[in-house]
């Protein structure tokens, strides 16, 4: 089963527009959405909750997420950018709050997550820092037996060290094969070790969902000069970067003319890349 | 939506413990003091209609209205959630004011023949109708837009808690022609409560179309 | 088992993992019939992707170093000496390989070269 499925989904706002994305998560797998802001990262996991109302076919856990949504987020754990609990109440009070909607709340399982990331239990929510807030946040999403986790900018506001703890409690949560993640975040090198799929939005615009590990082989980065570059075959160049001494471009390995010195790109470079390529079409 | 009620009931009693303080206070001074009975009596009714306001704007202030829609809860059920705490709300007064009229006969404070009962009808409905018609609005525009209509309708209902009170008191001497003549205060809670649940249909349904 | 990943280097991930895994089996260090961790485990552990664990046991099974079981897992297979001769005779075609084409940028003849293979040879 897919973890989720999307066919032509879409959401039409006054000066942005959603287009047309067709994404599967096989179950057991870990998506990394990225794209730059006002992409529509986070249009796309809010019409995936059913917050929001949009075009196309959703399906979550197997379900239609529009008929039978509040069902479905029971087993849905949820890390929005903002963390937003009423700001007078605190931890324990939280626990409550929540134990009263999910019907497989594990207490134990919240507080110890609590003191593993230092969270004070008295504590009201006005108090917290922004990291703190996230860390409630993804101790709440752990904490009711969720088979799909979906995270838009779990890490961002977090120290480096912090964030290594968290994706570690990700990573643990993937030892289970029934368990998925959609993570979608700026800070690429995280998705980059945590990810099986990687998917691009831009503009609106699903670019690519391809195998992380494909995405890395299937491009290089070549640095030569501009007429060089301009004799490669038509397609090969997918974007480029103009210095003073030369060009950097972004290439499909296949296409590319023997003995030419390719290098392995990280997956920040494939997209700022790609993105500016799209923008030149 | 227990978790709903319990996170509405969370913020009444720490960030709005004063005005559940002097809700409590007033309904249960308005028992004794029997001059002043019917100003207590509006006042006690205008700040309980007030409270599911302030928990909305509560709500809205900390974004917690959006996150709701990524809990396992319906948009019935937050809607629904609202109207069980308003009615607890006004369950609270009521008890209030009842006990606090026992205790003080026990004390013998006060003659329960004297006993105004019939503004305790006041207090139950004024918390009742304003709720039934701002909360609505409330859902279908935000908390500011209903603000608006708050005022309009307080306005307009706390008049009318204030000549109601006076109505019970003075029943035997009152000079309003016959329309009425033999009305019971005790009309007016049941038909706020129906009101109430129209109310709450309506939210529902206008809650469902709304975009945060 | 020994397991390190370089993240940097040009070397796909999941063919450092099946060459250090098929180091070891040909050195001993694995013996035979020993239970590999699982696809999952492993990849949680090393702290990568699924899929890439996955692509390298299939090479390993490709190349007959390890075979699966459906529903237990995936064990060493018996040491092949044929297979050891195969995988040292691809080790040493690379690493000629190598030695050929810094031989051709700094423009060794290839008599020198092989010059220079003897006099090792003699060395060692």
């Amino acid at each position: 089963m897919n973890a989720f499925e999307l066919k032509g989904a879409g959401k039409r706002y006054k000066g942005f527009c959603l287009q047309n994305v067709d994404l599967a998560l096989p179950e057991g797998c870990i998506l990394g959405l990225i794209g730059e802001n006002g992409a529509g990262k986070t249009t796309l996991i809010k019409l995936l909750l059913g917050m929001i109302e949009g075009e196309g076919e959703i399906r979550v856990l197997g379900r239609d997420i529009r008929r039978e949504g509040a069902a479905i987020r029971q087993e849905i754990g949820v890390v929005l950018d903002e963390a937003c609990f009423p700001e007078s109440l605190n931890a324990r009070q939280v626990n409550a709050v929540l134990g009263g909607m999910y019907e497989h709340w594990q207490e134990e399982e919240f507080f110890r997550l609590l003191h593993r990331l230092s969270l004070p239990e008295g504590k009201r929510f006005k108090e917290f820092s922004r990291g703190m807030k996230m860390k409630l946040a993804i101790a709440a999403a752990l904490s009711h037996e969720a088979k799909l986790l979906v995270l838009d900018e779990p890490t961002s506001g977090l120290d480096p060290i912090v964030r290594d703890e968290i994706l570690d409690l990700f990573y643990d949560f993937t030892r289970d094969e029934g368990h998925s993640i959609l993570i979608s975040s700026h800070i690429v090198t995280d998705l980059e070790k945590l990810c099986d799929y990687m998917a691009f939005l831009h503009n609106g615009k699903l670019l690519f969902i391809e195998e992380k590990d494909a995405l890395l082989e299937r491009f290089a980065i070549v640095r030569c000069t501009k007429e060089q570059c301009a004799a490669f075959a038509p397609g090969t160049v997918r974007g480029m970067r103009e210095g003073a001494y030369g060009v950097e471009a972004l290439c499909e390995r296949a296409l590319l003319p023997q003995g030419v010195t390719a290098a392995r790109p990280t997956v920040e470079e494939i997209i700022v890349f790609l993105a500016k390529g799209a923008e030149l079409l | 939506m227990k978790g709903l009620i319990r996170k509405d009931l969370y913020v009444l009693f720490s960030a709005c413990r004063l005005q559940l303080l002097i809700v409590t206070l007033f309904a249960g001074a308005a028992v004794l003091l029997e001059e002043q009975v019917s100003y207590l009596c509006a006042l006690t009714a205008v700040m309980a209609a007030m409270l599911p306001m302030t928990l909305m704007a509560y709500d809205e202030q900390s974004r917690f209205d959006r996150f709701a829609f990524a809990l396992p809860v319906s948009r019935a059920e937050i809607v629904l959630g609202k109207y069980a705490v308003t009615l607890l709300s006004v369950l609270w007064v009521a008890v209030v004011y009842v006990l606090g009229g026992l205790l003080s006969a026990a004390f013998g404070l006060l003659d329960l023949a004297q006993w105004n009962l019939g503004a305790l009808a006041g207090m139950l409905t004024l918390p009742l109708i304003v709720p039934a018609l701002y909360l609505p609005l409330a859902f279908r525009f935000g908390v500011e837009k209903g603000r608006i209509w708050v005022i309009i309708f307080m306005a307009v209902f706390g008049a009318a808690a204030f000549a109601l009170t006076q109505l019970s008191s003075v029943s035997a001497e009152i000079s309003v022609p016959g329309l009425l003549e033999g009305f019971s205060p005790w009309l007016l809670p049941p038909a706020a409560l129906l009101l109430f649940g129209l109310s709450a249909l309506v939210s529902v349904q206008l809650y469902k179309k709304r975009e945060l | 088992m020994q397991l390190s990943i370089d993240n940097r280097s040009d070397q796909p991930i999941y063919e450092q993992i099946a060459a250090q895994i098929k180091a070891q089996i040909i050195s001993g260090a694995l013996a035979e019939d020993t239970l590999l961790p699982s696809i999952r485990s492993l990849a949680k552990d090393l702290r990568i992707s699924v899929i890439t664990t996955k692509r390298a046991y299939e090479e390993l099974e490709r190349e007959g170093f390890i075979y699966t079981v459906a529903a237990k897992g995936s064990f060493v297979a018996r040491r092949n000496l044929e297979l050891l001769r195969e995988e040292n005779l691809r080790q040493i075609e690379a690493h000629l390989r190598e030695a050929l084409a810094l031989a051709a940028s700094c423009r060794l003849s290839r008599e020198e070269l092989c010059e220079m293979l003897c006099v090792l040879d003699e060395e060692g």
